[in-house]
């Protein structure tokens, strides 16, 4: 309780902050994104920031992404309470009966994240500014988004998206097995991938998720 | 740099007569350029291109006197000169930005581009897909944070994962984590029937550091659903009784069945062969129970049997017998006062229901009655119990709950 007494009264008087990029351009940040970008709130209660017009400097961050996440926080200023609270992400066994949803990108977000694509390697640098900053609504817009270009792929489409080089199995971990022979010795093998893809791609999805 | 920005102009501005540049030619002028600055003249050659089909609309085709030719080629000479100054000074400037703003630069050219450019980037590009790229430039699950990766992959259904986990080597093990599969077996749709047969099936996968493999646990259960949904399966055929079976049951090493002519034949789940036969009953019988290693059978002789690898069947000789399944004999005889209809069995008692309307209570060990239930107006067909109840269906067209928590 302390410490919210403490927050409230480093910020709670119409403060804006200055930040600078990795490439030196200097942005104006406000209520909306302290509030939503954890690192900034633990940083200004660590800091003792006396002087606004010294810019924090943010040496991870291109320009264009902080100002793209800068925007996303200032459009999101008011969901803020309905962000669940991460603390309970990580407790694996809260969400184990429910899946997660990853269908409920709202419009805006969809065509806010739109503009950061994987061949520029927007997206990636978007998801490590939300992960450094950690603005947990932005991650996870970015890593829905991507979620969502996965799913429905076979693995060669996915290659072709990320660019990704195809390492065929045949050695290691990835040995192709005989399929007859693995319901009974399989105890103390690896399933291969081809096993499980083969698998996966016989059932039709009517009948497995009706 | 600058001797082959020369060399290609010389080469596109030779004179009149050529007319369109096929795209093999295109890519014959491509591979006398410096290879690495490919992409760089790629625009700066398509703006080349565009002055050649200008040409081409002047000069419609290559029949044209020679007057007109020579004209031409002298203003082709100028135009040339001319170009090559600008082409040098634009590469210079374009050599002077940042790799962000080469990029924001290009972007802006291709605004600029008409069908005929989009057409040589398209045939340049094809070839040249990530040049120079470090390996897997692209692959964000790869280069991002594990626990991103993991998250990124923790809202995909298992299809897609395991699609996912066929991309590579990395992303197989990133795909293969048993959290992500964890998850799924938790999921109220991935059970098994019941807790028991759940936790059973997870502890077969318990490794040695005490951890699951989840990610097999889900796949067995997938299988076996998706199996089930398909009617996949093997079929056994199990020959050897004289007449119809009238009922079966089964455990994780034997299936045992009961004819209509009061034999009990005991099966190799594995091999199909016969192990034993049961005989005792005169009539047909009507209900087998068989728990782990014991057997309770019923028969219209009115008896019914149970012991420690035991089965207990039921009969229309209005017997239960109670069977030793490693001897083969019947061990007691349990007579019922009417057809036993079913029968289920514990540890310590045996239920029977009877034409008799009644349902009646065995102690195991003994055989000895425990009680009857009366209740029912018609013969008692089918029940069930656990320690705490007993649920019972009848010819009289109702169904009984026999509750003994409240009394």
């Amino acid at each position: 309780m302390a410490t919210n007494v403490e927050e409230t009264y480093l910020y709670s008087s119409p403060t804006t902050f200055k930040v600078s990029s990795k490439d030196g351009e200097i942005f104006d940040i406000d209520d909306s994104f302290i509030n939503q970008s954890k690192t900034i709130k633990n940083m200004l209660n660590v800091l003792d920031i006396a002087d606004n017009h010294m810019p924090i400097p943010l040496q991870n961050i291109k320009g264009t992404m902080l100002n793209a996440a800068i925007v996303f926080c200032k459009y999101h200023k008011n969901d803020l309470l309905s962000i669940p609270d991460d603390e309970d992400e990580d407790d694996f066994e809260r969400d184990a009966y429910e899946p997660r949803r990853s269908d409920d990108i709202s419009e805006w977000d969809k065509e806010f994240i739109k503009q950061f694509t994987v061949e520029e390697g927007t997206l990636f640098d978007i998801i490590m500014a939300a992960n450094y900053l950690d603005i947990k609504a932005l991650l996870a817009v970015g890593c829905k988004t991507i979620a969502n270009m996965v799913r429905g792929k076979n693995s060669d489409q996915v290659r072709q998206m990320f660019n990704i080089s195809y390492d065929p199995p045949g050695e290691g971990l990835n040995t192709p097995r005989n399929s007859v022979t693995s319901k009974e010795s399989g105890d103390n093998q690896l399933l291969t991938t081809q096993e499980k893809e083969s698998r996966c791609k016989t059932p039709s999805p009517e009948l497995m998720y009706d | 740099m600058r001797t082959s920005v020369f060399k290609a102009d010389s080469e596109l501005s030779p004179g009149p007569l050529k007319r369109h540049y096929s795209t093999d030619e295109v890519d014959q002028i491509n591979s006398k350029h410096d290879e690495k600055k490919i992409s760089l003249h790629g625009c700066f050659q398509s703006d080349n291109l565009q002055l050649i089909q200008l040409h081409d609309h002047l000069v419609p085709n290559a029949d044209l006197d020679q007057q007109t030719n020579t004209q031409i080629q002298k203003r082709n000479a100028q135009n040339s000169e001319l170009f090559s100054h600008k082409l040098l000074k634009v590469s210079q400037w374009f050599l002077e930005l940042t790799d962000d703003q080469r990029n924001i630069l290009l972007r802006e050219l291709s605004d600029l581009c008409n069908s005929s450019q989009w057409h040589l980037l398209s045939t340049m590009a094809s070839s040249n897909w990530h040049r120079d790229c470090p390996d897997n430039c692209c692959d964000l699950l790869t280069n991002l944070p594990f626990t991103i990766s993991l998250y990124i992959l923790s809202f995909l259904d298992p299809v897609s994962l395991a699609r996912s986990s066929c991309v590579s080597r990395l992303w197989y093990s990133l795909c293969s984590q048993s959290e992500l599969w964890k998850k799924f077996c938790r999921l109220k749709k991935w059970h098994l029937s019941s807790t028991q047969f759940d936790q059973q099936q997870i502890e077969k996968y318990r490794l040695d550091s005490g951890c699951f493999e989840w990610k097999r646990i889900f796949i067995e259960r997938y299988r076996l659903r998706s199996n089930w949904l398909k009617s996949r399966c093997s079929v056994q055929t199990f020959i050897g009784h004289v007449e119809g079976i009238s009922c079966v049951q089964f455990d994780e090493k034997r299936i045992i069945s009961g004819c209509t002519g009061g034999s009990i034949k005991v099966w190799d789940i594995n091999t199909t062969t016969e192990i034993m036969t049961l005989v005792g009953h005169s009539k047909a019988v009507r209900c087998l129970f068989v728990d782990g290693l014991r057997l309770v059978s019923g028969s219209n002789d009115r008896s019914i049997k149970v012991r420690e690898n035991f089965c207990v069947s039921g009969s229309h000789d209005n017997s239960i017998k109670i069977w030793d399944l490693k001897t083969g004999q019947c061990l007691k005889t349990l007579l019922h006062t009417g057809v036993v209809r079913c029968l289920q069995a514990d540890t310590r008692i045996v239920l029977s229901g009877s034409d008799d309307k009644t349902i009646k209570v065995w102690n195991i060990e003994t055989g000895e009655r425990l009680c009857t239930l009366r209740n029912h107006g018609d013969g008692v067909t089918c029940l069930q119990f656990n320690d705490y109840m007993i649920v019972s269906g009848s010819y009289d067209r109702s169904v009984k709950l026999w509750n003994f928590r409240q009394c």
